[in-house]
């Protein structure tokens, strides 16, 4: 939800990293963004944000790919650890209820794909 | 075209968190409790409010951030209670907004205070999901809601450092399922106090108002952590 508030704070983020890769920032072809599912994005309302936002920005046109990341549960009776659903069931190894879950954080950018400079002396950061 | 691909690993913070943080930051470096009440339109937060201001000991040191989408009739009510009340309004936001906490924050004679409770907007989903610089949230539940409302809306429940449970004097009339309740919320929220209370009849309050006055006197102690969770 409230994804145009975290695009917001997405494409500042995105435009800084692409000012650091040269004296001019380089076009971007995709962002890779991934979440846990308790940030409950929608992923249409995202990219929509983000096409708004990028508007006469070097992001223009970008792809924007959203990657859903595991949940990890871990049961508190006997240890066993693994990707959960949200709420989470019973552990499967022992059938307790009281499985722990904790999101893996927020959101992360991932990596830019960005369009290459031509000059052979780049070093590329990849 | 040729493309090259740069690995960044960036955690994209909402703008609005840095305004959390300086509200915890201030928070911490003036002593403050600050407690941000969450549930339903209608669960009882103001309510509960109202009956914290006829304790002495709290309300001398206490001022509430009242948030509404409209009107200021919650704030009024606490005023006429004699609590330090400043009215938020969002003209329509759906949760209070770090930023905005923060400029009332600043507004407040933070001398005077020990506890800051932030009322927020009536609504069990957004402002589950936003930091405004509380030690704890604190969920609001109400009987009439329904014994199942924790597993509809699991992540304030799981985040929550304490869950008042209200309007108890209405049971006699509701299908309202106490037992299994509590066993939800124990699941749910992994052992979170729950404060079974009737701001009408006076009944479980005290225990309430002895948990927040624990709370206060840990912070005084210098022991009350980000998620509240330490704060039980």
């Amino acid at each position: 939800m409230h994804e145009f508030s975290l695009c917001e704070s997405l494409v500042r983020a995105i435009l800084h990293e692409l000012a650091g890769l040269g004296a001019s920032p380089p076009r971007l072809v995709k962002a890779v963004v991934s979440a846990d599912r308790m940030q409950y994005l929608v992923p249409d309302n995202l990219t929509r944000a983000f096409e708004i936002l990028t508007r006469g920005t070097v992001a223009e046109g970008a792809v924007l790919e959203l990657r859903i990341v595991p949940l990890i549960g871990r049961c508190t009776d006997c240890g066993a650890a693994g990707d959960v659903a949200d709420p989470p069931g019973p552990c499967p190894s022992c059938g307790s209820h009281r499985v722990e879950v904790r999101s893996t954080g927020g959101v992360t950018l991932e990596s830019l794909e960005v369009e290459a400079d031509e000059d052979p002396n780049r070093q590329d950061l990849s | 075209m040729k493309t090259r691909t740069v690995k960044i690993y960036r955690e994209i913070a909402e703008l609005d968190a840095a305004w959390a943080e300086q509200t915890r930051a201030l928070a911490a470096a003036r002593g403050l409790t600050v407690l941000n009440l969450i549930g339903s339109p209608g669960s009882g937060k103001t309510a509960l409010l109202e009956a914290m201001g006829e304790v002495g000991d709290l309300a001398s040191r206490m001022a509430v951030l009242e948030g509404d989408i409209a009107t200021t009739k919650d704030g009024d009510r606490l005023q006429a209670k004699g609590i330090r009340v400043a009215q938020l309004l969002t003209d329509g936001g759906c949760h209070l907004s770090a930023q905005l906490v923060h400029r009332a924050f600043l507004d407040l004679p933070l001398d005077e205070l020990d506890l800051v409770v932030i009322e927020n907007v009536g609504n069990l989903v957004c402002p589950a999901c936003f930091d405004v610089g509380e030690a704890a949230k604190v969920a609001v539940l109400s009987v009439t809601e329904g014994e199942e409302k924790p597993l509809k809306y699991p992540r304030l429940f799981r985040d929550a450092g304490a869950v008042v449970l209200s309007k108890i004097d209405l049971l006699p009339h509701l299908r309202f399922d106490l037992s299994a309740c509590l066993e939800i919320l124990a699941q749910v929220g992994k052992g979170v106090p729950v404060f079974q209370v009737s701001a009408v009849s006076g009944r479980g309050l005290e225990d309430w108002f002895d948990w927040v006055r624990g709370i206060l006197s840990r912070r005084r102690g210098g022991g009350c952590s980000r998620d509240g969770r330490t704060a039980r």
